[in-house]
């Protein structure tokens, strides 16, 4: 159940021309436990870089990221402990649904009865236990995301990142699983940081929103 | 617009069929034909040298598969100046002239002025035969399979990796798991193009058989010593084996789901510090296993180069060039409309054009270069006339390959604006289609030109009169004349290098 903290954040990336580029500029950030937080602000202010960096996707050119004031800054993504679910979906396409969910339990050496268990649950969470032999194109975006979350939740992981995972979807698909998700992460006492550019899906689902703008932080705005 | 539409649609049916009856369909029947009447013979020597062929083809790939996957990873996804710079050279062996690769590898790992002159060795390091003959092959098939992977490789988004690892797969798990099954389809093509390819190889394997007999060099060694039934026999094998494993890797192509069901997730995670270990591995492997055999050559004793004109090479130039001149003439004139056909037929005749194709692509050339010499030789008495049909047969799929996939990526709209603007059948060809697969035609005419001008197997199947380039290369070599061997090699090498240069620039202007 950790709370997140970033320090002094610094990344920098070299453009294909050999420009440096600054995305993050000195961050500083303290993510409450159990609360579902949102990064919001515009395309390209380094919200995603941010994620990544926290998920250990990207490496940053300087600063720390603490999970329960622990550094976890050398440590690789298979070792922090967190799901993370993409904007993409990135769901892997050669295996079934029931596979894509076991894949976390399956990859850190879990009994055959522990991986059935967890499998059925989050299937069941997500409303997907009906398909759990059907293959990802077979399904619709929004059921491949309600995979996406139900693989991302099948680590036990306390810690769920999601890169836009609402922007792939239509509308209305979209603001049925705003509520999914608030919900899921609420039950499961997760810590929850969402990116999106969206204001209002930023509104409707957070209980603690993070502004970004152009590399710096701007301000945090806190709801109970 | 109608009427200009199926213009341009009876021209590309005519020609498809044309090509296809005259060229392969009435040979092959032919050839089958003479099998029933007795004139083919099948005996425990052709079985052995088939089998030999096969072992060595598993073998090749097999090195192939566990050098080359990890080599495609590196190059797809490092950027480092190692990378970069065994990228620019992987293709260096396709290019290369396969008789004068062949000896090129022979002077490397055989003669005592090669590998084993840094040992202070007074004899070669290995011997002619069998296992000179797979490190052979290994230096002109893994381009192959490090290409057809890195392919596919970069059609994967990154993003699945990444998804795995947040799910908590280490390095290894990952690959197994996710980046193989996705990449499968080009680890089968590569591995199917690098098998048959070692199937067929003929003129390079005669420089390294010693008393090793492949089936394409037991081919060419029946037919000069007038076992024609024998020959004949051994083609009709090859020819069925490349078709059954043409089939074998559709079927396999086919299926499609995997799933994940045993990991070791200790063990898998413990490889993580064997990255780097792997990495110099790779690169030393692709030093002195690829890289320096294949360039050998052009360090060799090349004194005495002036005797090589003696040897009537500029004639063998001549005869060389003339044939893949006239070769890829005749290709450009078939090719485009089949291509067209293949690529826009959304029915049975484009797949089975498109799987016609493939099989010739797959026939050993050797094989190919026996039957159709066969057949042609009971209509024409000029031999120039038979090698010229018979390097038209192989060239051609080379041509119809990178044609189709252009083809495929224009969109049929654009076709069907120029029409609706009023343009002829004519017109729009000339306005439309030709600029935007310009590229496409200029490296697959390279292609078929380069290997036209470096095919021995084919040509010694054909005839033993005409004495093109690389059939002056293993004559030599024959004879021991190494000096002046090594210096007509150097000469097809810097021509096939200057090849590599055009069409580099040609495939970078595609994309």
């Amino acid at each position: 159940m950790p709370n997140v903290k970033v320090v002094n954040l610094i990344k920098r990336f070299v453009s294909a021309r050999g420009e440096d580029l600054l995305a993050l500029d000195r961050l500083n950030l303290d993510i409450p436990d159990r609360k579902y937080s949102t990064l919001l602000g515009p395309s390209g202010c380094g919200k995603t870089t941010l994620l990544r960096i926290i998920a250990g996707l990207l490496e940053p050119t300087s600063g720390q990221i603490l999970f329960d004031n622990m550094d976890v800054s050398g440590k690789m993504t298979q070792e922090r402990d967190i799901g993370f679910v993409f904007q993409n979906f990135s769901i892997f396409p050669h295996m079934d649904v029931w596979h894509n969910a076991a894949y976390g339990p399956v990859v850190r050496g879990w009994s055959q009865e522990e991986i059935a268990k967890t499998v059925e649950r989050n299937l069941k969470l997500v409303g997907l236990e009906k398909r759990d032999k059907a293959l990802p194109h077979e399904l619709s975006g929004g059921m491949n995301q309600r995979l996406g979350l139900a693989r991302a939740l099948a680590g036990h992981s306390s810690l769920l990142l999601l890169d836009e995972p609402l922007s792939a979807l239509d509308a209305k698909i979209g603001a049925f699983l705003r509520y999914e998700l608030k919900k899921i992460a609420k039950t499961n006492h997760l810590t929850a940081i969402h990116v999106t550019h969206n204001q209002e899906e930023a509104m409707t689902i957070s209980d603690n929103i993070i502004l970004i703008s152009n590399v710096r932080l701007g301000f945090c705005m806190h709801r109970m | 617009m109608k009427n200009a539409h199926n213009n341009w649609r009876r021209i590309s049916l005519g020609a498809s069929v044309f090509f296809f009856l005259f060229i392969i369909f009435l040979p092959a029947v032919f050839i089958l034909g003479s099998f029933t009447q007795g004139g083919v013979v099948l005996n425990g020597q052709i079985i052995r040298a088939v089998l030999l062929s096969f072992w060595i083809g598993i073998a090749v790939v097999t090195i192939d598969l566990a050098f080359g996957l990890p080599l495609a990873w590196m190059l797809s996804r490092s950027k480092s100046r190692i990378a970069t710079f065994i990228d620019s050279l992987i293709d260096l062996s396709l290019v290369m002239p396969t008789a004068a690769l062949g000896f090129s590898v022979y002077l490397y790992w055989g003669d005592r002025g090669g590998l084993a002159r840094i040992f202070g060795l007074d004899a070669g390091l290995i011997n002619k035969g069998v296992l000179m003959i797979i490190l052979l092959h290994v230096v002109f098939t893994l381009p192959y399979i490090v290409r057809s992977i890195g392919a596919a490789i970069a059609q994967i988004s990154p993003s699945y990796a990444e998804a795995a690892e947040t799910l908590g797969a280490y390095h290894f798990t990952l690959f197994r798991s996710i980046s193989l099954p996705l990449f499968r389809d080009g680890v089968i093509n590569g591995s199917i193009l690098a098998f048959t390819r070692s199937l067929s190889e003929t003129g390079a394997t005669m420089m390294v058989a010693g008393l090793a007999s492949t089936a394409p060099v037991l081919v060419v060694e029946l037919k000069n010593s007038g076992h024609l039934p024998q020959a004949m026999g051994t083609s009709i094998v090859l020819i069925v084996s490349a078709i059954l494993i043409l089939f074998l890797a559709k079927a396999l192509l086919g299926k499609k789901t995997i799933s994940l069901e045993k990991v070791y997730p200790r063990f898998e995670k413990s490889l993580i510090n064997l990255v780097i270990p792997r990495n110099i591995l790779v690169a030393l492997f692709f030093l002195f296993i690829l890289f320096l055999p294949t360039i050998f050559i052009v360090f060799y004793n090349l004194s005495h180069w002036e005797m090589a004109f003696g040897t009537g090479v500029l004639k063998s130039m001549a005869i060389s060039f003339f044939i893949a001149f006239t070769v890829t003439l005749v290709n450009l004139i078939f090719a485009l409309p089949l291509a067209y056909m293949i690529a826009r037929d959304q029915g049975r005749l484009g797949k089975v054009l498109d799987t016609l194709n493939e099989i010739v692509l797959l026939v050993p050339t050797s094989a190919l270069g026996m039957s159709l010499a066969y057949f042609w030789h009971k209509f024409l008495s000029f031999d120039l006339m038979v090698l010229i049909l018979t390097h038209l047969s192989f060239t051609f799929p080379l041509l119809i390959k990178p044609l189709v996939a252009t083809f495929r990526d224009i969109p049929p709209g654009l076709e069907e604006a120029a029409y609706s603007l009023g343009a002829r059948s004519g017109q729009m060809l000339r306005t439309i289609l030709l600029p935007m697969i310009k590229p496409a035609i200029l490296a697959g005419l390279i292609m078929a030109f380069m290997r036209s001008l470096s095919e021995t197997g084919a040509t010694l199947a054909v005839s033993d009169k005409i004495r093109t380039v690389p059939i002056l290369i293993v004559d030599l070599v024959k004879q021991g004349q190494f000096g002046q061997a090594a210096f007509i090699s150097t000469l097809l090498f810097i021509i096939a290098l200057v090849f590599l240069y055009v069409l580099k620039h040609l495939t970078y202007r595609t994309k």
